[in-house]
């Protein structure tokens, strides 16, 4: 027997598996090869620090985000099948989509008459907080633009707009990418309250519509974060870094598509300032809460959305 | 600590989960995720890679639950998932190279091995059991995937022969002989330092 013979038998013999004959043989080799016998000891000492090697924890809440993946993906996919049977006019504006590095192709079209208008690029205007356009300082409760009944319906979304505590309003609606947002008058002669529908392109997975309005000499800024798809997190919770994210309605697009669950920010002041989104086994309302209520913002939760609005 | 399952138990989970029941498969997860975790741990040596690739598994297991038919164990079957996505996720990073000095040079587990340098102390230094561990979980990243394979199935997760065998679709002869070079592997990587690990017996005791 040579070194390497005995090699090839080294594991064997070790774990005594070898029939008695060839392991007479391989004893008498090692007997008279300190070189074998240097390996035998380290390999049954190696063997036996491998079979004691601790066990290290998997990270914490590591099977909540599996779930949560699994959840999001399902989604995800059956979008996609469903997406499969559209006709081909959908598909082919898909591809338009894609060839133009559009995030939304919208068409505006209101349950009602509308008077189109035009308003800057969408995006966090300059002044959002519910700021008068005179100098007179209304009496009693402040014009709201109050958005209810937010629900998805086949390739649009759909909700219904109310303006209160004032006469008269216009909404302005946008969609990033979209060439002109839309208006639509509330209160005067017509009614308060006009149900709006916004079409959705199929390739988003996050609808964001920006809604600027004005009543009764006041303004204010509404922006509707919308997962098009629907699941929900076992425990509602999860736990991940995002890193800095600037404080805009696209980043936390991410978050809503995370936790498919929609956001709507109301008034939030534009910022440059970037925020450290991370998520310790947390809700979606929990995480904002802490992330955004040392910065002047309060955070509720309606019909299953979180509303982040700024504080008066 | 995982949660333990009864065999009747864990077989309810798999069938509610291969009809589509999350909560159901997700304490699957929970009972195996320490499992998975360190299986993947061991393979990559990363912590975060191994938090990837366990979750992939998973969601691997989940996409093809349709296709267990429970002719293996679900803890074999899941095992054999996790290795597999460590392969590919090896077999992408091979297809985009890129210069780490820690990195293995050997991929293949037929090639030449070179010997374990470590900046650990040397020999003469008494090596507390800590120092041991680090020492021998680096040189086991060192090995060919196929060999590191053998070793995390066999010595860390304790699979027998023939489990590794249906694990990796090998006959239960090249296991064993794939383990005994992993081995050798290790002891020629360890070099000098593998004598401080050393357990030494008599052969007239044999």
């Amino acid at each position: 027997m040579d070194r390497k013979q005995w090699r090839e038998l080294a594991s064997d013999y070790i774990e005594g598996t070898l029939p008695a004959e060839k392991a007479k043989e391989v004893r008498a080799f090692l007997a008279q090869s300190p070189e074998a016998r240097a390996d035998e000891s380290a390999l049954r000492g190696i063997t036996q620090h491998l079979k004691g090697l601790p066990d290290v924890d998997p990270p914490l809440f590591f099977a909540d985000n599996v779930l949560s993946r699994i959840q999001r993906e399902q989604q995800e996919a059956s979008q996609r099948g469903w997406r499969a049977w559209l006709p081909s006019l959908g598909r082919t504006a898909l591809g338009s989509l894609a060839m133009g590095g559009i995030l939304a192709a919208v068409a505006w079209k209101f349950l009602g008459p509308a008077t189109p208008a035009t308003i800057n690029e969408a995006g966090f205007s300059p002044n959002i907080p519910r700021t008068a356009t005179n100098k007179v300082q209304p009496v009693g409760p402040l014009p709201t633009l109050k958005l209810t009944n937010l629900r998805h319906v086949e390739k649009a979304l759909q909700f219904d707009l109310t303006l209160e505590n004032a006469d008269h309003g216009m909404v302005l609606a946008s969609v990033p990418g979209a060439p002109q947002p839309t208006g639509v008058a509330l209160g005067g002669t017509g009614a308060k309250t006009r149900p709006l529908e916004v079409p959705v392109a199929q390739e988003m997975k996050v609808a964001c519509i920006k809604l600027a309005w004005t009543g009764d000499g006041q303004q204010g800024e509404q922006w509707v974060i919308e997962p098009l798809f629907r699941f929900q997190l076992l425990s509602g919770r999860l736990s991940f870094g995002l890193g800095e994210m600037p404080l805009t309605p696209q980043a936390l697009e991410e978050l809503a598509r995370r936790f498919g669950q929609g956001i709507i920010l109301v008034d939030v002041p534009r910022s440059e300032r970037k925020v450290q989104f991370d998520a310790r086994n947390e809700t979606l309302e929990e995480l904002l809460t802490r992330h955004l209520g040392p910065l002047g913002m309060t955070v509720t939760r309606a019909e299953n959305r979180v509303i982040v609005s700024a504080k008066r | 600590m995982s949660p333990s399952l009864t065999p009747l138990q864990e077989q309810q989970l798999i069938e509610r989960s291969r009809k589509g029941d999350v909560a159901a498969f997700d304490k699957l997860v929970r009972r195996y995720e320490r499992t998975v975790y360190n299986v993947a741990y061991r393979l990559s040596g990363s912590q975060d890679d191994a938090s990837d690739i366990a979750q992939e598994a998973f969601v691997r297991a989940w996409n093809n639950l349709k296709s267990f038919r429970g002719e293996a164990q679900f803890s074999t079957w899941i095992h054999r998932i996790v290795t597999n996505v460590f392969l590919d996720d090896r077999k992408k990073k091979r297809s985009r190279p890129t210069t780490s000095l820690d990195e293995s040079v050997e991929l293949d587990e037929n090639s030449i091995t070179r010997q374990f340098e470590d900046s650990a102390p040397g020999p003469e230094a008494m090596m507390e059991g800590e120092e041991r561990r680090l020492i021998l979980e680096k040189a086991i990243l060192t090995l060919p995937e196929a060999q590191r394979v053998m070793i995390v199935m066999y010595h860390n997760q304790g699979l027998a022969y023939e489990e590794i065998a249906e694990l990796t679709q090998l006959p239960i002869g090249t296991v064993k002989s794939r383990l005994n070079r992993a081995r050798l592997a290790l002891r020629d990587r360890l070099g000098k330092v593998a004598e401080l690990f050393g357990i030494h017996e008599s052969p007239s005791l044999q």
